[in-house]
């Protein structure tokens, strides 16, 4: 991939800076969120919690769905594909997909390697829950980086855990020489570049999303106080009670993140949001796949 | 100086890292009460559908077209099909200029590019221009000056105070057209 086509595409991942990307199952809820003020629509088979209650093997969503997405909505379309399964996003890609986001959520194809990004013309998103994690995702050639979480439980705990280590890991960069930071790079498994871009520019050098837990417009609040620079929301809009309501309040409190009383307006009457999980009760984390 | 950036949801940040260099401070803007005491203008690149909602939802619909027809007001990819009066082919009821634009008119992400625009009428030259999902401006009225071409494409309006690129200078090093937008 051409330099160019990598600023192009860095550069298309801040357009969705202060919004809320929604997981949609078909072309009705896709309508459902673009209407709700969604700044993209991410197409999978089903919702992370109906997927965690299955157990059976998640993967690409059917092409035809995806294709009726696309001609739906005229906000960007992202889709998922398995980790290291580069022959579903050679499939995306030819579909025109605007983003895929290479997912813990569906099975993964590969358990040692993730997808070589950076062959693709299209971008990529992936999921991270610590420094290491995101700056190895970022040298395969994502141009975008969103927490793991814990997608499908409802429960924020996990999200809030890896956006707070990434923001402390990059922090610690801070006082390193360089000589621990070339120890730090090998640790990691990354390059000496891009470490050392970090410590400069003290934040990933690619847009950072918070996902995989928000259930209701708090929790999203909460995410952009912590430095998100935006919102996935996955289960928590058609898992609620009522989605349209709970899509607008989330993008609601996204705009309005550092406004307590607007917030508490927002979060006034707006259905039960989605049922949620511990994470002692979990059979399976999804976190965990793909390091 | 003060310059308001439509707060709603987009590339926002980076107008205000590029502004701060100017010494110039900046808010973003919600409600009623943040246009007050604003300068210039700026619609930022992201989704013109969330901003379309809210500048709606949240009453803002006159004050913005009231404001934007006084001060110098630059609208970028999604903000320049916020400011036109037609968008595919349509009536737009927060248009201020006489353009008529078309929404992701070059294609998907996957066609968006790098390209060389001519802007010789504003004397600046080489400058490569960022197209993300651009839009494309398929007509306007023949009191709004053309300043920048990608072929035969016009990609950078302005009449009086308002103006328009369907590409993104926030998104490179190279200032001329913030030079150009703060000289208005």
């Amino acid at each position: 991939m051409g330099s160019k086509r990598v600023k192009v595409n860095k550069d298309f991942a801040k357009m969705f800076k202060n919004g809320v990307i929604m997981d949609v199952t078909n072309s009705k809820e896709a309508k459902i969120a673009e209407k709700a003020g969604a700044c993209a629509v991410m197409a999978l088979e089903k919702v992370p919690a109906d997927i965690r209650k299955e157990g059976e093997v998640a993967r690409m969503s059917d092409v035809k769905i995806i294709k009726e997405i696309m001609q739906t909505v005229s906000i960007p379309v992202m889709a998922k594909v398995r980790i290291g399964h580069f022959a579903e996003a050679m499939i995306l890609e030819s579909l025109g997909v605007d983003f895929i986001d290479e997912s813990e959520v569906l099975t993964p194809a590969d358990e040692n390697d993730h997808i070589q990004k950076s062959e693709f013309s299209v971008p990529f998103v992936c999921g991270a829950r610590n420094l290491g994690e995101a700056l190895r995702r970022i040298e395969e050639g994502a141009v975008m980086i969103r927490t793991k979480g814990e997608a499908g439980t409802g429960n924020i705990v996990e999200a809030v855990k890896h956006m707070k280590t990434i923001n402390r890991e990059i922090k610690m960069l801070e006082g390193i020489d360089e000589n621990l930071l070339k120890n730090k790079a090998s640790n990691l498994g990354v390059s000496f570049e891009l470490i050392k871009k970090v410590k400069k520019i003290k934040r990933l050098p690619v847009v950072n999303f918070a996902a995989g837990g928000v259930a209701t417009p708090a929790d999203a609040a909460l995410m952009m106080l912590m430095g998100a620079d935006g919102i996935f929301v996955g289960s928590g809009i058609f898992k609620s009670k009522e989605p349209r309501k709970m899509a607008e309040a989330i993008v609601n409190a996204v705009i309005n993140y550092n406004n307590s009383d607007i917030l508490a307006e927002i979060s006034k009457d707006i259905g039960s949001p989605m049922t949620g999980l511990e994470m002692e009760s979990l059979a399976v984390n999804l976190s965990t796949r793909g390091e | 100086m003060k310059v308001g950036i439509l707060g709603f949801q987009g590339a926002i940040e980076e107008h205000e890292k590029i502004l701060s260099e100017y010494g110039i401070s900046t808010i973003r803007i919600k409600r009623k009460d943040d246009f007050q005491n604003i300068d210039k203008l700026i619609i930022p690149g992201g989704e013109s559908t969330v901003m379309r909602k809210f500048l709606i939802e949240y009453g803002l619909k006159k004050l913005f077209k009231e404001t934007a027809a006084h001060i110098p007001v630059w609208g970028i990819c999604a903000g320049s099909i916020i400011l036109s009066k037609k968008v595919d082919d349509k009536f737009n009821n927060l248009g201020i200029i006489d353009v008529n634009i078309k929404r992701n008119a070059y294609g998907r992400q996957i066609n968006s590019s790098i390209k060389n625009i001519d802007i010789s009428k504003l004397g600046i030259s080489n400058y490569r221009g960022v197209f993300i999902r651009a839009p494309k401006i398929i007509g306007f009225k023949d009191d709004i000056i053309s300043l920048g071409m990608y072929e035969d494409e016009h990609v950078f309006l302005q009449k009086d105070n308002i103006m328009l690129t369907t590409f993104h200078p926030e998104l490179t090093d190279d200032r001329r057209i913030y030079n150009h937008f703060l000289s208005i």
